[in-house]
């Protein structure tokens, strides 16, 4: 098995028997042994559990049993994601004080029923609170296309692991940005559902009425074959919808004829560099789309995002800020202990502006299927920057590279992010945002976009 | 708000919450809050109607 082999490639040769699934386990344990010593994107290997889910495949084929789709494939998740045994950290040193998981989250529970093989947990942001996973505990991130840069967040060691081939597959979540905004830095693909459709169940909360689940990969195909495998009813999540499984994989095949694509405009652009800019341009052109619209209020929809987060995201953790401040990371604490004295009155703006905003993005739904811009104002930062220059201002780094997602999560809205490289330039990605439930449009544009050549991975030098 | 206003509002609503507020800390949380509450102005500049309700899921 090659480092940059698809998993569904994976699944192919290990169901053919072409490929052992234990000997797929050991490549992937040997490229993380070989490589995460740069990278640091995982903070647990779970190398006996992977060699036992591996053999169990083995098992199965030998018994001549069918296997399921994603049988064999490597795969790690964000270390917020509880894996029975292991401790679930949530970035954080004080969670290393709870006890270990009792059992599997709904969405492992999901990736072991396709037959994937889980070889250990991510690196992330503490609590999930930031963009680009410089954790003070378990240190940061390095961005597989240029260690100095960070590799973005808060999933961060979910993006750097598969852009860095240490695995094909992994899971995150995305509460601000926090797929989409990794994605974009380390030129991947990943997915962010709608709000609701994939269960939360087991993974650590950041902001409840914000909180998304999905997947990262390096092709459109794997992407949505591992967003099929996660799909199913949890009743144990008060915030899933009651929809019906719809699978996506054979309509990958299907083109964007009959979808109404444009990019979006006005704030959008102003907060995006002319490297992201770019990224959207060379889009449309391969899409043939000249059409602009305009998402009302946008700036306010981000700022509401940002009150929600704090008000949500900082109750959680008063007890702890109470008794142990000391022990957050000291890059977030202080936004944390600010967060936690927001007015109500604040908070229900922002919450009842999030019904009105929906309302209005709804009537741009009404003649538009799909909505291009792009995932990050700018390309990777380096490690340590406090703040970057957009359009001649200069911004916070942490929050603001955000900017340009958060408007979306904020009322839940489904958005592959595709990754866009361009010669000489680190990689920047491009979000799909698509209707609610119509993960499916955003998905079929991503796989033309994959067929034009512009949506592509690379394999980093590592050097 | 301004400077002095943050700093006061800032103090007492922490000693509300009861959250001690470390002398090395409080500059950081300043800072931090004046930026919550500049984003903040901004959307709580906006009118919304009465029937602009917040839409949390709960099914009891």
């Amino acid at each position: 098995m090659a480092a940059f082999d698809s998993a569904l490639e994976i699944a192919a040769a290990i169901r053919a028997g072409k490929l052992m699934a234990t000997a797929a386990a050991e490549a992937s344990l040997a490229r993380i042994a070989a490589v995460d010593g740069k990278i640091n994107a995982f903070t647990e290997v779970t190398r006996e559990r992977a060699l036992k889910e591996a053999a169990a495949i083995d098992a199965r084929r030998a018994r001549g049993e069918a296997l399921p789709p994603l049988a064999g494939v490597p795969y790690a998740v964000k270390n917020l994601f509880d894996i029975e045994g292991v401790v679930t950290l949530a970035g954080s040193k004080i969670n290393r004080d709870l006890p270990a998981a009792a059992s599997d989250c709904y969405l492992i529970e999901r990736m072991h029923a396709a037959g994937a093989v889980l070889v250990g947990a991510l690196n992330m942001d503490e609590y999930a609170f930031g963009f680009t996973t410089e954790n003070t505990h378990y240190g940061p991130t390095r961005n597989p296309h240029d260690l100095n840069c960070i590799a973005g967040g808060s999933s961060g060691g979910s993006a750097a692991a598969v852009a860095a081939g240490m695995v094909p597959l992994t899971l995150g979540t995305d509460t601000n940005g926090s797929i989409r905004v990794p994605s974009s830095l380390n030129g991947i693909f990943g997915l962010k559902p709608t709000y609701g459709r994939l269960s939360r169940v087991g993974t650590y909360p950041f902001v409840h009425s914000l909180d998304h689940v999905g997947p990262f990969a390096r092709s459109a195909a794997d992407l949505v074959a591992t967003y099929d495998a996660l799909q199913g009813h949890d009743a144990a999540d008060p915030a899933q919808a009651n929809k019906p499984v719809e699978m996506v994989s054979a309509q990958l095949s299907a083109g964007v004829a009959g979808l109404r694509i444009a990019v979006a405009g006005g704030y959008f652009k102003q907060h995006a560099s002319p490297d992201a800019l770019e990224v959207v341009a060379l889009a449309a052109r391969a899409l043939g789309v000249q059409t602009e619209v305009l998402l009302p209020e946008a700036a306010r929809a981000r700022g509401a995002a940002f009150v929600i987060t704090a008000t949500e995201g900082s109750q959680l953790h008063l007890a702890d800020l109470r008794k142990r401040p000391d022990d957050f990371d000291p890059l977030i604490r202080d936004r944390f202990m600010a967060n936690a004295l927001t007015p109500a009155a604040w908070y229900l703006q922002a919450q009842r502006f999030r019904r009105w905003f929906h309302a209005e993005v709804m009537k741009v739904f009404a003649h538009t299927d799909i909505i291009l811009a792009a995932a990050t104002p700018i390309s990777a930062t380096p490690i340590g920057a406090n703040t970057f220059d957009l359009n001649g201002a200069q911004v916070p780094s942490r929050p603001s590279m955000g900017l340009l997602t958060q408007p979306i999560s904020f009322i839940g809205l489904p958005v592959v992010t595709v990754p866009i490289f361009r010669a000489g330039k680190m990689p920047l990605g491009l979000q799909i945002i698509a209707a609610p439930w119509r993960e499916a449009d955003a998905m079929r544009v991503a796989a033309e976009l994959e067929r034009s050549g512009l949506a592509k991975s690379l394999m980093p030098s590592l050097t | 708000m301004t400077q002095t206003e943050i700093e006061q509002y800032v103090k007492a609503a922490a000693a509300a919450l009861e959250l001690p507020l470390a002398p090395a800390h409080l500059p950081g949380v300043l800072v931090d809050f004046g930026r919550l509450a500049a984003i903040a102005a901004q959307v709580n500049a906006f009118d919304l109607g009465p029937e602009d309700e917040p839409g949390p899921r709960w099914e009891p």
